[in-house]
């Protein structure tokens, strides 16, 4: 397939993977960008599956670099949710809402993670078990200990931020 | 069956299990009360995940056109080539990286071709094409000075003919006998004779000229040459027309043996500067040369013929072959019936504004034609351009279906001041190719120009004056 109409077709998704991978569109677009100009350089016989292969390794190889001052960052974030006045602001609960989604999804072995991405891209078991080097057969365990993980830790810091609002609530003046 | 373990659960709701599997597990839930609860928890779970991933929508996302992001690849190969090249010339590098014989070999065909000619574009790569030192020594017309060395280059010349006859693929029709007679071309190749006797002694002018009146020129060329191989190259050889073929090292390892070589290269030693001195005392057969420059990924997988043979420097003054495989890679594929997806080794189709790109300036184009694909590739790949430079091929048709390509390199780049290469202005000429197309080359404004097509004479300088 014409590189050029897997960029129309799929930037969006591989954005999207991006995003979801590191929380951080910009940087998502970047790595995105990347990724394709990578494949015009090498040509890949399967664009599709080699162009998220590589946006995910993109996205590890930053992830480690980045890993110290994010640390440093969650921190700061956490003092601002503690230092914030709970506004019923739509935008923003959509706002917090991702951000949990963003912190639950980082509670995931990075494989598993993974496999819920490429799946929520359209991706088969077979793709999958290609790409992240998996038997067929394990994929579905996979993606089940994923999304299991993911609802269950996103309830978890739901549960948790919900009795910070309250406690929020209760000292705000 | 005992109980589905939670992945063939989730496997079956996403529709991944196959046949048997699925009526195992339609099986079992018919019976199982607790399963079918597991089975129900687990839709539960993957919707919840589903709809948590969706809260992670990225906001509206702006691609970037498509051709920009084939411009940051190419720019980045220009870069990395370029990097890769400093690196190589500075570096104290082992023998078998140093391209001495590659060097040497230039200077042969250097001083043979510039010998024979004065007239084409100075310091480039037009050279008459055909036209074999056997048929000038027929001529009797030599100028009588020539010394022992242009009688070495004159050997060499004709090995080098050899060469790329036992390279020309059986697959490019009309290639399979090489014309030597000049019927055909007898006036291109009259007026050549004509050049070659009133060009002999230039040569060395020409060569002093780019050392004495421009030290400095070399490493600017090299500091501004492009990288010139394109993104990548074609994947299938089969498509490649010019493929090298399995006789080049043994053609090649005998002209390592010949004297005439051994003679030039003395020769070019004693022209040298220490660092090339420096060259010649290692000195090593190409084809110990050559499975180095396999190594250079792109380079050797673009070029592995040009490869062991190019330095920039010394190619950017003695960047000439044979045109016979010069017009041998363009001329045929356009005429035939296979149009190929590439034409030569090395040449892939890009867009206009990626070829623009490699350029360094805008495309000359033919605007009333119909543009069928553009391909660039390393100058030095096709003989009788100019190395270190890249080349734009434009593959054209007009709507009774004739097909003409026209071909172009830029010779001034923001960091040539090589008024060696600009020294005189070529006259145009006309050009009869190995498969009998004419091809018709001139230079304007810094471009060198070459129309090649199944045309006449008349018929090509006319769709050269046509082109924007």
């Amino acid at each position: 397939m014409d590189l050029s109409q897997v960029y129309r077709e799929h930037y969006r998704s591989l954005v999207r993977f991006l995003y979801r991978r590191t929380g951080d569109q910009g940087r998502a677009e970047d790595l995105a960008q990347e990724a394709f100009v990578r494949a015009i350089e090498h040509q890949p016989t399967q664009p599709r599956a080699w162009l998220f292969q590589v946006a995910a390794n993109l996205a590890r190889d930053e992830g480690r670099r980045l890993a110290v001052r994010r640390r440093h960052l969650s921190l700061v974030r956490d003092e601002v949710i503690k230092q914030r006045p709970p506004r019923p602001d739509v935008q923003l609960e959509r706002k917090e809402k991702q951000e949990l989604v963003q912190a639950a999804l980082a509670e995931l072995s990075p494989r598993d993670r993974d496999g819920l991405l490429l799946w929520e891209e359209g991706f088969s078991y077979d793709e999958i078990a290609e790409m992240l080097g998996l038997s067929r057969g394990s994929v579905g365990t996979t993606l089940a200990r994923a999304r299991t993980r993911l609802a269950e830790t996103y309830r978890h810091l739901t549960g948790a931020a919900g009795s910070d609002a309250r406690s929020r609530s209760d000292v705000a003046p | 069956m005992l109980h589905p373990e939670d992945g063939i659960l989730h496997a079956y709701l996403d529709g991944e299990c196959d046949d048997s599997e699925r009526a195992e597990v339609e099986e079992h839930l018919h019976s199982c009360t607790e399963c079918r609860a597991r089975l129900e928890a687990a839709k539960g779970i993957g919707l919840e995940a589903g709809s948590l991933l969706g809260e992670l929508e990225p906001e509206s996302i702006q691609a970037p056109p498509w051709h920009e992001l084939e411009q940051l690849a190419a720019e980045r190969q220009r870069a990395t080539l370029l990097a890769e090249e400093k690196e190589s010339t500075r570096s104290a590098a082992p023998f078998w990286r140093i391209p001495a014989l590659a060097w040497a070999a230039s200077l042969v065909v250097a001083f043979g071709l510039g010998w024979l000619v004065s007239t084409d574009f100075p310091g480039t790569a037009m050279e008459p094409e055909r036209l074999s030192m056997r048929d000038l020594q027929a001529q009797s017309e030599l100028p009588a000075a020539a010394s022992e060395e242009l009688d070495a280059v004159h050997e060499s010349f004709e090995s080098r003919d050899d060469e790329l006859r036992a390279n020309r693929p059986a697959t490019a029709p009309g290639q399979d006998q090489p014309r030597r007679d000049r019927d055909a071309g007898g006036l291109a190749a009259a007026d050549e004779i004509a050049q070659a006797a009133a060009g002999e002694g230039k040569v060395l002018d020409r060569a002093e000229g780019l050392e004495e009146a421009e030290p400095l020129s070399a490493p600017a060329l090299e500091a501004q040459a492009p990288a010139e191989l394109p993104a990548e190259p074609p994947a299938d050889p089969a498509t490649v027309v010019g493929a090298v073929s399995k006789d080049e090292s043994g053609a090649r390892q005998r002209e390592t043996e010949t004297p005439e070589v051994r003679a030039v290269q003395a020769f070019a030693a004693r022209k040298k500067t220490d660092a090339a001195g420096a060259k010649e005392q290692e000195i090593v057969p190409a084809t110990a040369a050559a499975p180095e420059a396999r190594q250079r990924s792109v380079v050797a997988e673009a070029e592995p013929e040009a490869v062991p043979e190019v330095a920039l420097e010394e190619n950017v003054a003695a960047g000439r072959g044979g045109y016979q495989a010069f017009l041998g890679n363009f001329a045929a594929p356009v005429t035939g019936d296979d149009f190929r997806p590439v034409s030569a080794v090395g040449f892939v189709s890009v867009s206009p504004e990626s070829a623009a790109v490699w350029l360094g300036v805008p495309l000359r184009i033919l605007p009333d034609l119909t543009l069928l694909r553009v391909e660039v590739g390393p100058g030095s790949v096709v003989d009788a351009a100019i190395a270190g430079r890249p080349l734009v091929a434009l593959f054209y048709e007009d709507a009774a279906g004739q097909r003409v390509t026209l071909i172009q390199q830029h010779s001034a780049g923001p960091a040539s001041g090589s008024t060696a290469l600009r020294r005189s202005v070529a006259a145009p000429a006309t050009i009869v190719t190995p498969s009998g197309l004419l091809a018709y080359r001139w230079q304007d404004l810094d471009y060198h120009l070459t129309l090649i097509g199944e045309l006449s004479s008349d018929a090509l300088r006319a769709l050269a004056d046509r082109v924007r």
